[in-house]
């Protein structure tokens, strides 16, 4: 299976992959130095499509402005960037970093199983275990994606989805680790008939 | 398993040895160590009838159920 297409474009769109992880992280990166040092950089950035929760299957979002005497804030004035505290921040930056690292690790799993096909070792137990890994790791996605938060210095907005999509993931490589290891016994019994 | 594959005593009786038999059952000497050993879990009836042939003797001689 050295010569099939579909296989190598898998292994390339893989490696794409890893690089788009590495320049988001990276840029991610320099937002998260250059927010520090230089906040008023961000003055003018309005947040408040961040908390867009539309394509989820259940979501709750809980936003809260402060108030100075009977004037109501404008969400332009207080969802600013420039204005997001330090410990929003750095939560927001951990749960970042996360999640890009667990992209990372599913491609890199799923590039793992792509080459084991391409060398026709397709049902080997490293690959039921790349599956439940894939699982775990998604899992893991999704309690990131499930929870949000920003805080900002005159209000804030937390928000809890569940994202039908990442589970119904979830689900797929769990059944395809149990799929694989049937198969593993099968590929060990026929290696095993003489 | 239940299952004994008596090939090496078959073998030793006939006088013949592993790489001998290899050479003309046509089965890889991995192979024929894995039914040796009784690692198989299956024997085609192409490779009983191969051996059968070789070592001249029944398929009974070479299997023997254990309780």
């Amino acid at each position: 299976m050295t010569k099939n297409i579909l296989l190598n474009l898998g292994i390339i769109i893989c490696k794409i992959l890893y690089f788009s992880y590495a320049v988001i992280f990276a840029a991610f990166l320099v937002f998260f130095v250059h927010h520090q040092v230089k906040p008023s950089a961000y003055a003018n950035i309005d947040v408040a499509i961040v908390t867009g929760t539309s394509q989820m299957f259940f979501a709750r979002t809980k936003t809260y402005k402060d108030q100075i005497g009977d004037k109501v804030l404008e969400d332009s004035e207080v969802f600013v960037l420039n204005k997001l505290k330090k410990s929003s921040l750095y939560f927001n930056f951990v749960k970042f970093s996360l999640l890009v690292f667990l992209m990372f690790l599913v491609v890199r799993e799923f590039q793992k199983i792509i080459e084991s096909v391409k060398e026709v070792r397709t049902f080997q137990k490293r690959n039921i275990k790349s599956f439940r890994k894939i699982g775990r790791y998604l899992l893991g996605i999704f309690a990131l994606v499930s929870y949000s938060s920003y805080i900002f210095e005159e209000g804030g907005t937390s928000s809890f989805c569940i994202s039908l999509e990442l589970l119904i993931f979830v689900l797929i490589a769990f059944i395809m680790s149990e799929i694989f290891e049937e198969g593993s016994k099968l590929w060990e019994n026929s290696k095993l008939t003489i | 398993m239940a299952i004994i594959v008596n090939l090496d005593v078959m073998m030793a009786k006939r006088k013949m040895s592993l790489s001998e038999l290899s050479n003309e059952v046509g089965i890889t000497m991995a192979n024929l160590s894995i039914l040796k050993n009784n690692k198989a879990k299956a024997v085609r009836f192409s490779t009983l009838d191969a051996i059968c042939r070789v070592l001249d003797c029944q398929p009974s001689d070479l299997l023997e159920f254990e309780k």
